[in-house]
């Protein structure tokens, strides 16, 4: 339903749709609203222009042309369903079967899927319509028959792509049988597929059945087809040249909307179609109820934290009461300017930076932040808590649909160097590395071909990789992820920036990698007297790279302070979580269980306790928050 | 700080104090299966399984057990053969020589109708990494749950193990009827590990579950499968690090090029490794401790 919607936002769809509303009303009624019997013909008003008593004329016996135009119009439009209803069927049958069956039925309809794409359609419907008896609909379905490989093709696609996903492989370890997997997990979703196929497939199979009825296959003269109307028509065009525009208008602006439709239905976000219109926006989503079920606590939290940045704001009633009541390393005093140098020094400043959707919808929500020279700043946050977009605001990259809607980010150097995710989605698969590189530096810092390559053997060694010109000749697939970053590093550190962005740079990597390119950006930062502002999930990958964190939760900044200060007395419940959360699974838990453990040997009855501990009874057994802050809880 | 510490010692928490008291030792569903040869029986018992695909070898002479309730972690970095154990356990990938033993039975000589058998039974079940992908989209939670429980028995029954698997990992019974899109990553994966243990599983694979997470779902879906373990289930847990896995494995093995070249408890291996690679790994692991 919400799909249909979407769908009809855009007119030209509506229009299309709302053709297509008449045509089949037409269909049902044709006949019945007809001003005049569609056989009835009148010899003494044979090929009449318009008139009153026939709107469109009369055609070469006298018959009334609207009225064999509506009673025309089901046979049309019946018999082009009946190829595509054919083509359907079989069709989809065939994808699933070539997807799900045993492996030499699959082999099977593989071979008669391609030999039925050799045959031509017309001819074979011609031979088949005249064998049998002459009938249009004996036609038809040997069109389907013949159309069924096309929808093979189409569905097979969308069946495999369902077939390979883990919900499948989950019910397949279930044990559920093939036919019920297709019917509650494949033929849902491959409805849109289907949709669009046979709205193109009518429109092409409406044309057959106007060629075969225009040629006189299978439809006795006397019955109405809008193909035999044409044909009939053409033989007077030199008298009646505009008797066929109405039949010919017919099939057009029929076929045309079904075009139409079909771009438009495969024009709908797949998502949409899928999860019924739920799961745009799904990060940002379900981070909406979060927020507004933080207590006041969390919200006296935020308030506090943003007049650090703004001691000007500060001085509200609870604000003041949380702060007096809170411990006694308060962030308040550290985060303001005295630990951090004067503004003067700051390469990067970002002041109340707001990103909104195109909807309206907030994303980042007032942030403050800065960079001072030669230090190592970082953003710690969850998927959707804004971070990404306001690196992505600061490269100038944001994406589609997302806007600056207020604030400033003032950047007082001249180059920033950049790493991302997934690095090897960054160089093209079927041009050498050593090609990609080169590129960059003649096209970004005007060398020559000479002096590219010079420069590239360089920065290669530079950052580790020993054999530069090894490298250099190989393709993307042909390196390890943690080897692609590190290139990746080199091409950032080139133009020699004042700073470098590194966004979730070793998120996808294996942990002794994620070492090393760590490692090296360390290194990089210490020779290229880098600032450097790195971005990602991970509180303990920044925790040894970053002197100053910022921890961004739900578009706002949430806590903000030296990393020390931060990992040893978190202010905001959230930060406090994520600190637990490696105290609690991190290695440093396992080591302090294990002498926890021999403790526990040593003294009898401690254990008894512990359970006794009223912070063990939190949800989430997380530590109790020290402060007078005690809502962390999620809904 | 010394309450973190207790609780880190009190592992197994319930996911959520207000969500019914998690399965009470001794009712009915605690005792895990009826089958007489699943009560006794390891898990998990893999003797020297290789695994090859074409020429390549990717697991060399695997021995690995997991016994009824052991939660047993598997490190391993991309390309060590974790991924390839994992599918050959369940008879996704075919063992190219020694044995694999699921709940007392021997899958590895298993042709499709014994499996089909051995799948219906519910014996071994997997909890994929990413929620967003292992559950289907249009369903409901609950729905995604009855699925595999209207396998196993019919009618009301099946709703009712459905339901119960739910209350067990701790979601809340408002969120029953939502579809994964209108739930947090954390609530997702439990209805993941929910649709698993309904069938009562001897064995549950766990390929990264908490890697897709985020930090503050990640508590909730670990103590979600160390109340699993408790009631009995043996848990293979499948991961490229191992941040997660030292609070609820009772043992660690290594793997390595598709050998395994560490095998001891949670506190030996993570705090004292004897292989180099083990040093290196774990070396490599970033900790926020100064």
């Amino acid at each position: 339903m919400t799909a249909l919607r979407t769908l009809l936002t855009r007119p030209s769809a509506a229009v299309a749709l709302a053709v297509l509303v008449i045509v089949a009303l037409v269909v049902a009624f044709g006949e019945l609203i007809a001003p005049h019997d569609p056989l009835a013909q009148n010899t003494a008003d044979v090929l009449a222009g318009p008139s009153a008593a026939h709107w469109l004329g009369t055609d070469y016996l006298g018959r009334d042309i609207l009225s064999r135009l509506l009673a025309g119009t089901r046979l049309s439009v019946l018999a082009a369903a009946e190829a595509v209803l054919v083509a359907l069927l079989l069709g989809t049958t065939a994808a699933l079967t070539a997807v799900f069956g045993p492996r030499p039925i699959r082999w099977v309809v593989e071979r008669v899927v391609d030999s039925f794409m050799a045959l031509p359609f017309i001819t074979f419907a011609v031979a088949i319509g005249a064998l049998l008896g002459n009938s249009i609909h004996a036609a038809m379905v040997a069109v389907g028959v013949l159309a069924a490989p096309t929808f093979v093709r189409v569905v097979r696609a969308a069946v495999l792509r369902t077939a390979q996903s883990q919900y499948v492989e989950a019910a397949r370890l279930f044990g559920v049988p093939v036919v019920r997997i297709v019917l509650t997990h494949v033929l849902p979703r491959i409805v849109p597929v289907l949709l669009v196929t046979s709205a193109s497939a009518l429109a092409a199979s409406l044309l057959v059945v106007a060629s075969l009825t225009f040629l006189g296959v299978g439809v006795q003269p006397p019955a109405p087809t809008w193909g035999g109307m044409l044909s009939a028509d053409l033989s007077y065009l030199a008298l009646r040249p505009f008797n066929p525009v109405a039949p010919a208008l017919a099939i057009m602006v029929t076929v045309a909307a079904l075009g139409i439709l079909a771009d438009r239905i495969r024009d709908l976000p797949q998502t949409r179609i899928d999860e019924d219109g739920e799961s745009a926006d799904t990060e940002i989503e379900h981070a909406q109820p979060r927020d507004t079920a933080a207590s006041g606590d969390d919200a006296a939290e935020s308030v506090r934290t943003a007049d650090a940045h703004v001691p000007a704001d500060a001085g509200t009633g609870p604000e003041q009461e949380v702060t007096s009541g809170s411990e006694p390393a308060a962030a308040s005093g550290a985060v303001s300017s005295g630990a951090w140098g004067t503004a003067s020094d700051d390469l990067l400043t970002i002041d109340g930076l707001r990103i909104t959707a195109e909807s309206g919808r907030p994303l980042v929500r007032g942030v403050d932040l800065r960079v001072p020279r030669g230090v190592s700043v970082g953003i710690l946050g969850e998927s959707g808590s804004g971070k990404t977009l306001t690196v992505k605001a600061l490269l100038g990259a944001l994406p589609d649909g997302v806007e600056v809607a207020g604030g400033s980010i003032d950047f007082a150097g001249e180059r920033i160097g950049s790493v991302f995710q997934d690095p090897a989605t960054w160089f093209a698969p079927h041009l050498t590395l050593g090609s990609q590189i080169d590129e960059v530096l003649r096209h970004a810092q005007g060398m020559t071909r000479a002096e590219a390559a010079e420069r590239r053997r360089e920065l290669l060694t530079h950052v580790g990789l020993d054999d530069p010109d090894r490298v250099s000749a190989q393709y993307v697939h042909e390196l390890s992820g943690g080897m692609i970053q590190r290139i990746l590093l080199a091409i950032a550190v080139s133009g020699e920036p004042d700073l470098l962005v590194a966004d979730e740079a070793t998120t996808a990597l294996d942990v002794t990698v994620q070492a090393e390119v760590l490692g090296l950006i360390r290194r990089l930062r210490a020779e290229h007297a880098l600032s450097v502002l790195m971005i990602s999930h991970d509180l303990a990958v920044l925790a040894h790279s970053c002197e100053y964190l910022y921890v961004f939760r739900d578009g706002v900044i949430v806590e903000a302070g030296p990393t020390d200060q931060v990992l040893r007395a978190p202010q905001h419940p959230y930060t406090r979580e994520l600190v637990a959360d490696h105290t609690v699974f991190g290695i440093e838990a396992v080591r302090r269980a294990a002498e926890e453990a021999q403790r526990e040997e040593a003294e009898a009855g401690l254990a008894a306790d512990q359970t006794a501990d009223p912070t063990t009874d939190q949800p989430n057994g997380m530590t109790a928050p020290t402060g007078p802050g005690k809502g962390t809880q999620r809904p | 700080m010394t309450s973190t510490t207790a609780l880190t010692t009190e592992r197994f928490t319930p996911p959520e104090a207000s969500a019914p008291s998690v399965l009470p030792e001794g009712s009915p569903t605690a005792d895990p299966r009826t089958g007489d040869d699943a009560q006794s029986a390891d898990a998990l018992r893999v003797e020297g399984l290789s695994v090859r695909y074409g020429a390549r070898t990717v697991l060399h002479d695997v021995d690995l057990h997991v016994g009824p309730g052991e939660v047993v972690g598997l490190i391993g970095e991309s390309g060590s053969g974790k991924t390839s154990l994992a599918r050959t356990v369940l008879g996704l990938v075919p063992a190219a020589a020694g044995s694999v033993e699921v709940a007392g039975q021997r899958v590895d000589r298993f042709g499709p109708p014994q499996w089909r058998r051995f799948r219906r039974a519910g014996h071994a079940q997997q909890v994929f990494q990413d929620p967003l992908s292992s559950l289907d989209g249009r369903f409901t939670a609950l729905r995604s749950v009855l699925e595999g429980t209207r396998e196993v028995v019919r009618g009301a029954e099946a709703t009712r193990r459905a339901e119960d698997a739910l209350r067990r990992v701790g979601l809340a019974e408002r969120l029953w009827n939502r579809r994964p899109a209108q739930l947090s990553g954390g609530q997702r994966q439990r209805v993941a590990i929910a649709r698993a243990i309904a069938v009562d599983p001897a064995l549950l694979v766990c390929d990264e579950p908490v890697s897709a997470l985020d930090a503050s779902s990640r508590i909730e879906v670990v103590r979600a499968l160390a109340d699993v373990a408790r009631s009995g289930t043996g848990l293979l847990v499948i991961s490229h690090d191992l941040s997660s896995l030292g609070a609820i494995a009772d043992r660690v093995l290594v793997l390595h090029n598709g050998h395994i070249v560490e095998d001891g408890t949670a506190a030996q291996v993570l705090t004292a490794p004897q292989h180099p690679y083990t040093q290196t790994l774990i070396a490599a692991i970033p900790t926020i401790a100064a």
